[in-house]
């Protein structure tokens, strides 16, 4: 369904990512592992528009979409939770999750959604009026998760979901992740924590300054031995 | 007694305008990081649009006000468009200067159209004032004050109960977690700033009758309008109404008790005594919307 072809992406005039190719089928959990700079967030910002490829194609259903704006791009159901979790801090959490759904349709059917949201997280219900910069740091998170799911995304990528969480909150994080999985949502996750996502997804890609250096099944990269070394300190 | 309260009424009308002001120009900047140094020409342009359409066309104020107010959206639409968005991805004192060759453009265009001396909108409600208690009330003011009331409460209203609203506030606290929830930040820009230009354009219609209307009436304004911004804290919604109402007080108060040469001198010490006292403006604390 997502799928990226020789994609070269620039700061200026850093080279950040260097004919980058991978591909994600529909229901696959992909993740993408790898250092602080590898370029696993300028892939994410690239898939959603924040970046504009130099080189490449981003097709989506066949459609290519690395010229297309973020909105219509969040229009064809790609959603992103992103790093930091990004909540609006003045907005209450009813006002974050509508903004979820802020490019969708069909606004009577919402309602579905939040109570969906709601059962998946209780607590945002107990602080539905709340605004979100009063939640402590995991509760943000499953907001923010909460607000990429009110898009009913068929594309659902997760940026460093677990970064500065407590150990109990990642695990919480892994298992939403695995639930979501296991309901068809496909996704895309990009993890420093690269034992958690080895563990969570079908297949993976290894990115180093900028460039795929392996991909396969997670259980082949995680027999891999250079990657035993460098991202699992064993 | 009484005049202190005919004076508290007389800066509580006043007050609404120059809040009125202040909201648009601190939305402009909280939102599109925009010092838009053309606010007090809208404002002027405004008075301009009402005196054109009410004294010398015949049509009724009220629907003068509601015509003006359309076209100035329009009007700042376009600004937006040809002026503003192009420089975006510039540095903030870029577009700063663009709207401060803006302002100086329509000061010149309306010194041009409707020359330098001051004209009379005349009134379009009774002079009879009502008595209240003590104090007496001219129609005019009791329909300004209340024009203001029902804009401010009106977007407020609007910021935080529409979808629209809600999107111009997402924006305004994040803008990079906006766009990732495909809100159109071109399209926010956009009505922000029409949104703000139209209502500096009614608040000049609306103090119109009550002084007379000239080309560079626009360069007060804009001062009050900045003054008002600073002390309600840069991007502060309610703190732009609180410093608007406080300034209008002030200066009446100080007008009526000290000397009216200090009228227009007010407003700066307001601005000293906060920056001083408290930096980050009246409610203290410096992002809030809505």
């Amino acid at each position: 369904m997502l799928q990226l072809t020789d994609v070269d992406v620039y700061y200026g005039r850093v080279h950040a990512l260097k004919s980058v190719s991978l591909r994600i089928e529909e229901g696959e959990l992909v993740t993408l592992v790898g250092a602080n700079g590898a370029g696993k967030s300028t892939t994410l910002k690239t898939i959603s528009g924040m970046q504009r490829p130099r080189n490449g194609t981003i097709t989506f259903y066949g459609e290519d979409i690395g010229t297309k704006s973020m909105e219509q791009i969040v229009k064809l159901g790609i959603a992103q939770c992103p790093e930091g979790r990004r909540v609006f801090p003045d907005l209450t959490v009813v006002e974050n999750l509508r903004m979820g759904a802020y490019t969708r349709k069909d606004k009577s059917e919402l309602k579905k959604d939040y109570d969906e949201i709601f059962s998946l997280f209780p607590i945002l219900n107990e602080r539905k009026q709340q605004s979100a910069g009063s939640l402590s740091g995991g509760e943000q998170q499953m907001l923010a998760i909460g607000r990429a799911l009110m898009l009913r995304p068929r594309l659902l990528m997760f940026d460093e979901p677990s970064l500065g969480l407590a150990p109990i909150l990642v695990e919480k994080m892994a298992e939403v992740i695995n639930l979501l999985h296991n309901r068809g949502t496909t996704i895309l996750l990009v993890e420093q924590n690269a034992e958690m996502a080895l563990r969570l997804a079908d297949r993976a890609y290894v990115l180093e300054t900028g460039r795929v250096v392996l991909e396969g099944s997670s259980q082949s990269v995680l027999n891999d031995e250079h990657v035993r070394s460098a991202y699992l300190g064993n | 007694m009484a005049e202190f309260l005919q004076h508290l009424l007389n800066g509580l009308m006043i007050g609404g305008i120059y809040a009125l002001m202040g909201i648009g120009l601190t939305l402009i900047f909280g939102i599109m990081n925009v010092v838009n140094f053309s606010h007090g020409e809208f404002y002027m342009l405004g008075a301009f649009g009402v005196l054109t359409l009410f004294t010398f066309m015949g049509v009724p104020y009220v629907l003068s006000l509601v015509l003006t107010a359309v076209f100035f959206f329009m009007f700042g639409s376009v600004i937006e468009r040809l002026i503003l968005r192009p420089l975006r991805s510039q540095p903030v004192e870029v577009p700063m200067l663009a709207t401060i060759g803006l302002s100086i453009f329509l000061a010149n265009i309306a010194l041009i159209i409707w020359d330098p001396t001051p004209k009379d909108i005349g009134m379009p409600f009774p002079l009879v004032a009502v008595q209240v208690g003590p104090v007496s009330l001219t129609p005019i003011r009791l329909f300004v004050f209340f024009a203001a009331l029902v804009l401010i409460a009106g977007s407020h209203l609007f910021l935080k109960y529409t979808t629209l609203g809600t999107a111009i506030r997402a924006t305004f606290q994040d803008r990079d977690a906006a766009a990732l929830m495909g809100i159109n930040i071109d399209v926010v820009n956009m009505i922000t700033f029409a949104w703000g230009t139209a209502i500096a354009a009614i608040a000049g219609g609306l103090l119109g009758p009550i002084f007379q209307v000239f080309p560079t009436m626009g360069a007060a304004a804009s001062s009050k309008s900045f003054a008002v911004v600073i002390a309600g804290g840069l991007g502060n919604f309610p703190g732009a109404i609180l410093a608007g109402l406080l300034l209008g007080v002030a200066e009446s108060l100080g007008a009526g008790y000290i000397s009216s040469g200090y009228r227009d001198a007010i407003a700066f010490i307001m601005i000293i005594v906060v920056l001083i006292f408290r930096p980050t403006g009246l409610l203290g604390k410096s992002r809030r919307l809505g």
